[in-house]
């Protein structure tokens, strides 16, 4: 069902006067008015209907004294239907079909007119319907045009809603031809000003006359109706009328007009063409005093005509605009998604240590992601990287072996997975691994090779660490087996010596006796010995015997699990302690005076106190300094600078880091990476046992489950670092 | 004169202490394993025993044990080679402590005859 626009507007017709009959109706006729179909129906400004059709009908209800009252209807049908219902009496102008005539009367007509065919000015194709097969045409809902269109079959049709719209699209080519009724399309092509750019062609193809309907069976309204139809259409008022909303008519006096009145010749002809001509000039007057007026009201029409034109065309051009920065904003977004892509992806890489690579091998071109620069320390604007580049990048002694391995790759068809060593133009040397794939061609031509270079130093140290660690655990477990069988003979060494001196000594009554008995002096005796240095080796005994048995009590640390309880304890406290052990230590003072040392104090505050064996740390943050002490007394004099020890100590998330670093003359390659070995020391022998350090590590990392490593260089000093666990 | 007994499987152990602890003026009898050990205190019930713990055959722990169902009134000095050796409750149940325990090389033969003094003297 149409939806229908219920608005009542009253007009009342004026009655006239001294007609009685006419004044006896009481009621108002309801009428049925198309909201818009001009000329025929339309809405002025304040919304009253006005039009063709109304004015044409305000004037015959004038001639019969009848009053009106309008109701507006969207479209044609709800008009029938109004109709049909009994909700309205009757429906001006509309067009007499056999289908109407089923439930409408049609009073005689009020309007002829017919539908032709309009094209395009320039158009010398199309001169009728027949031209119109497989051709777009035009046509308006509901209307005749476009049903006659459609019945031709084979005509492309496009419906449109409105005259201005169908002739908008029929100038812009958007279709060839427009069915529309005559007058009506001149009328709206002269209000928009395109008059002169269409025609129209071929035959009418059809008539259609228009009459005011009412309910079919209403036979009073209808010969009230007609009689006042017959007295009003032709009259010159109607012409005005017509010509107001169709437009100038056609010139009254035509030539075929002049040639029939001419043929009588008689002088009351003559007066009557006279009076005819004056009576003529009068209404031409007239007719000229409304058309200036029609022309003013109608130029106005044109220029609203055209403003929709032109809104129609900027709203075109507004939909175009929109649907162009709506492609802009897609493809924005598209990009703006594709940046972010590329940032995390450039992200992972650098949190990954990994990047990517391009090789394009007939031109030799390589390409890096930014990571690759970052891993081979190089500068992405300086440095263009290219096979050669590459190679040089890579450490000496690992070229060959990575050159073979690509060869293997583009030759032989293996993959390419090649562990290697970079040299950074730093000096820093880190380990990569890189692995890729080769693209051929259908002759088997390497074409392209794509691969990764994943940063892996960190896992190489930690595997270095690890391997280390072991070492040091098979290497501990070993001395502590050792150390237990050795306990035995020692303690018969040191024990026996002990037994030999006292039965020696004249001092046991025991040994006088015995002596006495085979006839010795053993104060004799013991001048013998002291003269030919015999007690001089016992002592040597003694001392060696006393020293392996400290080495052995040192390797034992390594297979005793500590039976002291850990405690919470505060390392900056226990720092402090060991530097003043340190500043007393007798052996430290017969080398070096450690009070010559300055000792730079780097504590954080609010370190949290470390479960540990305050006595064992003690212990290695004491052999630390002693080494450092050590190292200075070794530094060659040009070497010498203030010597300076930094104790550092720091949280750092779950473990706290002690520091302990020197100024001293530093270590090269081989000893920093052989320190905490046992048994492996730089000090002439019988100055140390070389198991200082390893005790220490096995402490820090066997007993309380942490970490000691040493960075160190030759001139750069050392600096141990040790990790110990919060938790 | 007091009796006593010094069980150790390295000769040149027993051979020093039995020469310190003679000098000190007490009367020595040695064995090299339990069993031997265990004879020796069924004859003799010497008054007090220095034990190495690691021993052919049954250990010092054991040897104490036994030695203690045979001759409750003997005294026991722990002598081992074991850093980590701890008193077992059993022989912490027959009077052992920390003080009776000596582990080797013990630096100065005079600390033992010192202890036996002391145990004895109980």
């Amino acid at each position: 069902m149409t939806v229908r626009l219920f608005r009542m507007l009253l007009l009342l017709s004026a009655l006239l006067a001294g007609m009685p009959g006419y004044a006896e109706q009481a009621e108002p006729l309801v009428v049925a008015v198309h909201k818009h179909f001009p000329p025929h129906y339309i809405l002025d400004e304040t919304r009253v209907p006005d039009g063709f059709a109304i004015e044409v009908l305000e004037e015959i209800a004038d001639r019969s004294g009848m009053r009106l009252v309008y109701r507006v209807y969207d479209d044609w049908a709800g008009m029938q239907e109004a109709l049909r219902h009994g909700e309205v009496d009757l429906i001006p102008n509309m067009g007499i079909t056999p289908q109407r005539k089923a439930f409408a009367a049609f009073t005689d007509p009020v309007e002829t007119f017919a539908i032709g065919l309009f094209v395009r000015e320039t158009n010398q194709d199309i001169h009728g319907l027949p031209d119109l097969a497989g051709i777009r045409a035009a046509g308006l809902e509901r209307n005749v045009g476009l049903r006659l269109l459609k019945a031709a079959g084979n005509i492309e049709v496009i419906t449109y809603d409105t005259q201005e719209h169908a002739l908008f699209e029929l100038l812009a080519g958007d279709v060839e031809a427009f069915a529309y009724p005559i007058p009506v399309a001149w009328k709206s092509a002269r209000s928009a000003g395109v008059e002169d750019l269409i025609k129209q062609v071929g035959p009418p193809l059809k008539e259609i006359k228009r009459a005011i309907a009412v309910r079919k069976g209403d036979q009073v309204l209808l010969e009230r109706l007609n009689a006042s139809v017959g007295q009003f259409v032709g009259t010159p008022e109607y012409a005005r009328i017509y010509s107001r909303w169709f437009g100038a008519p056609e010139p009254y006096w035509t030539v075929r007009r002049v040639m029939l009145v001419g043929g009588g010749g008689s002088a009351l002809l003559l007066i009557l063409i006279v009076i005819a001509m004056a009576y003529w000039r009068y209404r031409t007057t007239v007719v000229l005093y409304h058309d200036l007026k029609d022309s003013v009201e109608e130029r106005d029409r044109a220029q609203q005509a055209l403003e929709r034109l032109n809104a129609e065309l900027e709203s075109r051009v507004d939909q175009r605009t929109g649907e162009l920065q709506k492609e802009i904003r897609e493809r924005k977004e598209t990009e703006e998604r594709l940046r972010k892509s590329e940032q995390s992806l450039e992200k992972a890489q650098q949190i990954a240590g990994l990047g990517n690579w391009e090789w394009d091998i007939p031109s030799g071109e390589l390409s890096w992601s930014n990571e690759i620069y970052n891993i081979f320390g190089l500068d992405a604007d300086q440095f263009f990287p290219e096979y050669d580049s590459f190679l040089a990048c890579i450490h000496p002694e690992d070229r060959d072996r990575v050159k073979e391995a690509v060869d293997r790759a583009l030759h032989q068809h293996q993959p390419y997975l090649v562990e290697h060593r970079l040299l950074r133009p730093d000096g820093e040397v880190r380990y990569v691994q890189e692995q890729g794939e080769v693209t051929r061609d259908r002759y088997d031509t390497p074409l392209r090779m794509i691969g990764i270079v994943h940063d892996i130093t960190d896992r190489k140290r930690m595997e270095s660490t690890m391997v280390q660690t072991e070492k040091m655990m098979s290497v501990g477990g070993l001395a502590a087996g050792m150390a237990h069988e050795l306990n035995n003979p020692l303690g018969g060494i040191l024990h026996g010596l002990q037994n030999m001196r006292r039965r020696l000594s004249p001092e046991l009554e025991k040994n006088l006796e015995i002596a006495g008995g085979l006839g010795l002096d053993l104060e004799r005796v013991e001048r013998y010995l002291e003269q030919r240095g015999i007690l001089g080796f016992l002592d040597g005994i003694e001392d060696a015997g006393e020293r392996a048995s400290a080495i052995v009590r040192n390797m034992l640390q390594f297979s005793r699990k500590s039976e002291i309880e850990m405690e919470k304890t505060d390392l900056a406290q226990l720092m402090e302690q060991t530097l003043e052990l340190a500043a007393v230590d007798y052996d430290l003072k017969k080398r070096f005076d450690f009070r010559k040392i300055e000792v730079v104090r780097e504590l954080e505050p609010g370190v949290p106190a470390v479960s540990c064996v305050a006595s064992e740390i003690q212990q290695v943050l004491l052999n630390l300094l002693r080494n450092a002490a050590h190292a200075f007394s070794q530094a060659p004099d040009e070497l010498q600078t203030t010597p300076r020890i930094v104790i550092r100590l720091a949280r750092e998330s779950d473990r706290v880091v002690i520091e302990v670093e020197d100024n001293g003359p530093g270590m090269d390659d081989k000893t920093r990476k052989r320190v905490f070995e046992p048994f492996f020391t730089t000090r002439p022998p019988g100055e140390g046992t070389g198991l200082g350090l390893c005790v220490s590590y096995f402490i820090i990392c066997d007993e309380h489950g942490g970490e000691m490593r040493v960075e160190s260089a030759p001139g750069q000093g050392s600096r141990f670092i040790i990790g110990l666990p919060l938790v | 004169m007091s009796l006593i007994l010094i069980v150790d499987d390295e000769e040149s152990v027993l051979l020093n202490l039995v020469a310190f602890i003679e000098d000190e003026g007490y009367e020595v009898i040695s064995a090299s394993d339990g069993e031997q050990a265990l004879k020796i205190i069924d004859e003799r019930k010497p008054d007090l025993g220095i034990m190495d713990m690691r021993l052919p055959g049954m250990d010092g722990n054991e040897l104490i044990i036994k030695a203690h169902q045979l001759h409750g009134a003997m005294k026991y000095l722990v002598h081992t080679g074991s850093a980590d050796y701890i008193l077992p409750p059993e022989l912490v149940g027959i009077g052992l402590s920390e003080k009776n325990v000596f582990k080797k090389p013990v630096p100065d033969m005079a600390i033992f005859t010192q202890a036996i003094a002391d145990l004895l003297a109980e």
